[in-house]
């Protein structure tokens, strides 16, 4: 359960420059207890810097960081015991077995031998690597590995887990398990700070969103108002008998009767039209075929993406067409 | 203290066996000491047993630094360390550790092949040998964690070679003064490996020859203390900028 009356971390105007480049352009926000805050953006947005400058793993330019109650760029140790972090990439030491990698990083958290044992009964239970303790991290595959680094940053008991693309590399199991874990985790009562470019994944996992592009926010809330916000069409596909040509994409924007839908082909025998009215599209859409001689042997109606939600926000930014994005007031485009 | 024991524990049994480590810090000195004892008769025993000392001092520390930085940039496990709580003296301390030991391992080594070699090892002034063996090792573990900080791995070791080499023969240890033409051997006093190399002849035959033992001694400590300086000062640029 979120605890919104408890702030766990707090960034107030975080500005990062690296020489002439700003990564961070004066973001605020601040974390609550229980919560999961998802950090969502393209590549280069500041995600990675904003995790960075939360774990007191690099000094900002300005602006200030507390987390649970401690001044991060004053005492970045005493921040540090409190915080576990799993980096982007595979981190620990391919040469020592998983048991031994743990204990090390144990011992940097001035962990006695007891209780390393103590945590690392529980920890490899949740995680399901009790199998693997004795084995080479380096032999280990790429699933494993990172329960092994999620390990890593658990063995201390954290408060706060900063995950930065924490299932980038992993195939579908994989990954489904680690999403797992991570409820498990928030049931258990840690705060969980979870960078990534895998849009659905974050908006599923979050209690609350920051939209950041450029260095800049665009947006933080629940994840249920940026689709709100941004009144997304819902999508109809068509699956056809027959392969589908121009003429009928054609025929269909001009007489489905829906201003602004779009009509695309999947593929060949999948139209795609983004619509308010799914049912009514569907019926329309339906006699058009006939008349185009094909035939509509099934249907479906899907909720927009978060995709096509990042899509919205992002593309004009990146095509610098400022009229178009939903906050272009930020002046992000400039 | 203890968590710079932790990161040298953590090298050693990660790093020690590595192909570059034994290769650079161990087989290629074995070769230098046996092609040295080859040609002892031209330059001397003096000359030579001291000059196999540095030049396993010079290969041990710097392939054991190199190694350990270089790996952990590649794999990514550098950069874990930045999240631990763990200072910046911690960590160089940490880093030092590895090859100042994998230094000592190759002195002693060498002290090994010499006696094989000659039949017995003369230590006149084992103070200044021990000040040698330290300081040398703690020099060249520096200079290379300074090269392997600033570089990437492919250019920092081609760097780090150039600079091996470039002490190993350019730097008053094998040539003696005389032999070398003026102008070069006054480029001699840049290189740290002069002044452990006069220390460790000094402690073995009480004998010197481009700079005397206690210039040696000063010069080693202030180039000591300045590549000290220069290693926490990149540690603690390269992980907090």
């Amino acid at each position: 359960m979120v605890n919104y009356s408890l702030k766990t971390v707090i960034v107030d105007n975080l500005v990062k420059k690296y020489g002439k480049v700003i990564a961070l352009k004066g973001i605020s926000f601040e974390i609550y207890r229980g919560e999961v805050f998802g950090l969502l953006g393209p590549n280069g947005a500041g995600k990675t810097t904003t995790i960075r400058a939360i774990s007191g793993a690099l000094k900002p330019t300005s602006g200030k960081i507390i987390v649970l109650g401690i001044d991060v760029i004053k005492e970045p140790l005493k921040v540090k015991k409190r915080i576990g972090v799993v980096p982007e990439l595979p981190s620990m030491y391919p040469e020592l077995s998983v048991r031994d990698n743990l204990y090390i990083m144990a011992r940097f958290y001035d962990m006695s031998r007891d209780e390393f044992h103590e945590r690392l009964e529980i920890i490899s239970e949740q995680l399901g690597i009790k199998h693997i303790l004795g084995i080479k991290y380096g032999h280990l595959s790429k699933g494993y590995k990172r329960r092994v680094d999620i390990a890593a940053s658990l063995i201390h008991d954290p408060e706060i887990i900063l995950l930065d693309e924490p299932t980038s590399g992993l195939d579908v199991f994989a990954a489904n398990n680690l999403r797992k874990l991570l409820r498990k985790l928030v049931s258990i009562g840690k705060t969980i700070v979870l960078s990534s470019h895998y849009i659905d994944e974050v908006m599923e996992l979050s209690n609350r969103v920051l939209l950041l592009y450029n260095g800049v926010k665009l947006f933080l809330d629940k994840p249920i108002n940026l689709r709100r916000i941004l009144k997304l069409k819902k999508k109809v596909k068509l699956y056809l008998a027959k392969p589908a040509d121009r003429s009928l994409l054609i025929m269909l924007e001009k007489n489905i009767g829906c201003e602004d839908c779009r009509v695309e082909l999947e593929d060949e025998r999948v139209i795609v039209i983004n619509t308010d009215k799914p049912l009514e599209t569907i019926t329309l859409a339906k006699q058009v075929v006939e008349e185009n001689n094909n035939r509509v042997i099934d249907a479906d109606i899907l909720p927009p993406s978060w995709e096509d939600v990042f899509i919205k926000y992002i593309e004009p930014l990146e095509k610098r067409e400022c009229g178009q994005c939903p906050l272009a007031s930020t002046g992000v485009c400039g | 203290m203890m968590k710079a024991f932790l990161i040298f524990y953590k090298d050693l049994r990660q790093y020690y066996s590595k192909a570059p480590v034994i290769s650079w810090g161990i087989l290629f000195p074995l070769a230098v000491i046996v092609l040295i004892a080859m040609s002892m008769k031209v330059y001397g025993e003096s000359r030579m047993i001291p000059a196999m000392f540095t030049i396993s001092l010079l290969f041990a520390s710097t392939s054991m630094a190199q190694v350990s930085i270089s790996f952990e940039k590649m794999s990514g496990s550098f950069n874990r360390l930045l999240y631990l709580p763990i200072s910046t003296g911690e960590l160089l301390l940490g880093k030092a550790l590895g090859g100042f030991m994998y230094g000592f391992i190759g002195s002693g080594i060498s002290a090994l092949a010499i006696y094989i070699i000659t039949g017995n090892i003369l230590v006149i002034k084992p103070l200044f040998l021990l000040l040698g063996v330290i300081i040398g090792s703690l020099i060249f573990t520096c200079i290379s964690i300074v090269i392997t900080l600033l570089l990437d791995p492919i250019p920092g070791v081609a760097l780090l070679n150039i600079v091996r080499f470039s002490m190993m023969f350019l730097g008053g240890v094998i040539f003696p003064s005389a032999l070398i033409p003026l102008p070069i051997r006054n480029t001699v006093y840049i290189f740290p490996s002069v002044y452990v190399n006069e220390m460790i002849r000094y402690g073995l035959y009480n004998e010197w020859d481009y700079v005397d033992p206690y210039t040696s001694l000063v010069m080693s400590l202030i180039i000591v203390i300045t590549l000290i300086i220069a290693s926490y000062r990149l540690i603690h640029y390269i992980l907090y900028r």
